[in-house]
């Protein structure tokens, strides 16, 4: 089906074009996003990625490979996104004021705080790695292939995404520990 | 009552929050652009593009070095490899990295004594035993030696092997222009006393495969929004990446067929006794 889309939109098929982007539209978003941690930024890194794609689309030789093609596309759009605006939206989940408070069975305000927090002072390229791999569930070879480094450096980039984030929930636990005990 | 929760649960939560649907303003802008992009041709050099005539005759130039090279490529024996399999097909028209794919080879285990046969000076090496080292791969100008976590995809302690053609003017900066680091393998080390990101300290000078090499150990330090990674050579990639700040690494730097060959040896877990083994390795390597 996809294959089929491809190669239409391949020979100049805006129609096919517009298609393959409301299939794959969405996870390119949810992509992005989690990459940049801010929706305006990522909806630029889609549009950005998809109009390369669009312009690009007739040289790309193997269809079968689109898929990870316009994702290092898009990892490449949010590079530039990060890096053009280097300024950092904190998301922390803000408090409705009205109405009861519903408690996250899991992610705590401070919790996330503090992984939005830990998550900025990750690279980009930390950050594509630890999401295309645990969050898009590409396999690492295929992380690899689309952030166009070896295996091993990707291997590298999540250890030390992850490695940042716990390290930021464990301080967390430990500052709500000392303040509990205080 | 305090009971500790699982970080990983805690990280895989938050990732999932977040939109997941690309808004229908977003995509009806993607069709709207659409018209005003003009599609390019296949081929290489799509039509329509007016270069001057110096440009075109330097893409003329590289056009047939590089067809010199894939045919000298094609036609030239070519030595057994250790661990990797030939370039894979480039997916992007705006891929700039030649690396090749490699083979994970973290499931078996390597043998103890290989050749870095693809390596742009191909050497032999002794794997210490027991080190838990394996190849992790390689091109002619990076080879990866690490040590697995077990029951992970992660890695512990590693040795890199690179062949650098020069530092940058500023470190900091990915987009800096490279510096030329000439007048030997103390050269390197000159440069890295001199980027403020680093302290620098124990520089023993020592031998590799009966050439001159100069060592230094050194640690990043003052991670700031103005340097958050350190880009310390002219090829692609951050070190600070693949380094944690504030870790101590090691490096050996001696000069082959007037090329600039690095070992850089980190130890995330800083386990001092990693770089004893790690220059176990080092003392092995027999340039060809």
């Amino acid at each position: 089906m996809q294959r089929a889309l491809v190669d239409q939109a391949k020979q100049g098929d805006p129609e096919a074009f517009d298609e393959l982007a409301r299939q794959v539209g969405d996870r390119c978003m949810a992509i992005a996003f989690r990459i940049l941690r801010d929706a305006d930024r990522a909806q630029d890194a889609v549009q950005q990625a998809f109009l390369l794609a669009w312009r690009e689309l007739a040289r790309l030789r193997d269809p079968e490979r689109f898929e990870v093609w316009l994702h290092r596309l898009l990892v490449n759009a949010c590079y530039e996104e990060a890096r053009q605006r280097r300024r950092w939206i904190s998301r922390v989940a803000p408090i409705p004021d009205d109405g009861p408070v519903m408690a996250d069975p899991v992610v705590s305000v401070d919790d996330r705080d503090a992984l939005e927090r830990a998550f900025q002072r990750l690279t980009p390229e930390q950050r594509a790695a630890f999401v295309l791999h645990h969050h898009a569930g590409f396999p690492l070879d295929v992380t690899a292939e689309i952030v166009g480094v070896p295996v091993g450096t990707v291997k590298s980039r999540i250890h030390a995404a992850t490695r940042g984030l716990r390290a930021a929930i464990l301080a967390d636990e430990q500052i709500g520990t000392e303040v509990r005990t205080a | 009552m305090n009971q500790l929760r699982d970080p990983d649960v805690i990280i895989a939560a938050w990732l999932e929050d977040g939109p997941d649907d690309l808004p229908a303003a977003t995509r009806r802008s993607i069709v709207v652009g659409m018209r005003a992009v003009s599609r390019r041709r296949p081929g290489p050099l799509p039509g329509g593009i007016q270069m001057p005539s110096i440009l075109r005759l330097a893409v003329a130039a590289a056009l047939v070095v590089a067809l010199g090279a894939i045919t000298l490529t094609v036609i030239a024996p070519r030595p057994a490899q250790v661990g990797i399999t030939g370039p894979s097909e480039s997916a992007s028209p705006t891929a700039a990295s030649p690396t090749p794919r490699l083979i994970d080879p973290s499931r078996t285990p390597s043998p103890l004594v290989g050749t870095a046969s693809t390596f742009v000076h191909p050497f032999t090496y002794r794997l210490p035993a027991d080190a838990g080292l394996v190849v992790d791969g390689g091109d002619p100008t990076w080879y990866q030696f690490r040590v697995p976590i077990p029951g992970t995809e992660h890695w512990a302690d590693s040795i890199i092997v690179r062949r650098i053609t020069g530092g940058r003017a500023d470190p900091c900066s990915e987009t800096s222009p490279p510096k030329p680091l000439s007048g030997g393998p103390d050269a390197v080390i000159r440069y890295l006393e001199h980027i403020p990101q680093l302290i620098v300290t124990e520089k023993p000078a020592t031998k590799i495969s009966g050439l001159t090499a100069s060592t230094a150990t050194f640690t990043p330090h003052m991670k700031e929004a103005a340097c958050p990674d350190l880009w310390l050579w002219a090829e692609e990639g951050s070190f600070t990446q693949n380094s944690s700040w504030d870790a101590i690494g090691k490096i050996t730097v001696v000069d082959v067929g007037g090329d600039h060959v690095i070992f850089m040896t980190n130890s995330p877990t800083v386990d001092v006794s990693w770089f004893a083994t790690a220059q176990e390795f080092i003392d092995s390597v027999k340039f060809e």
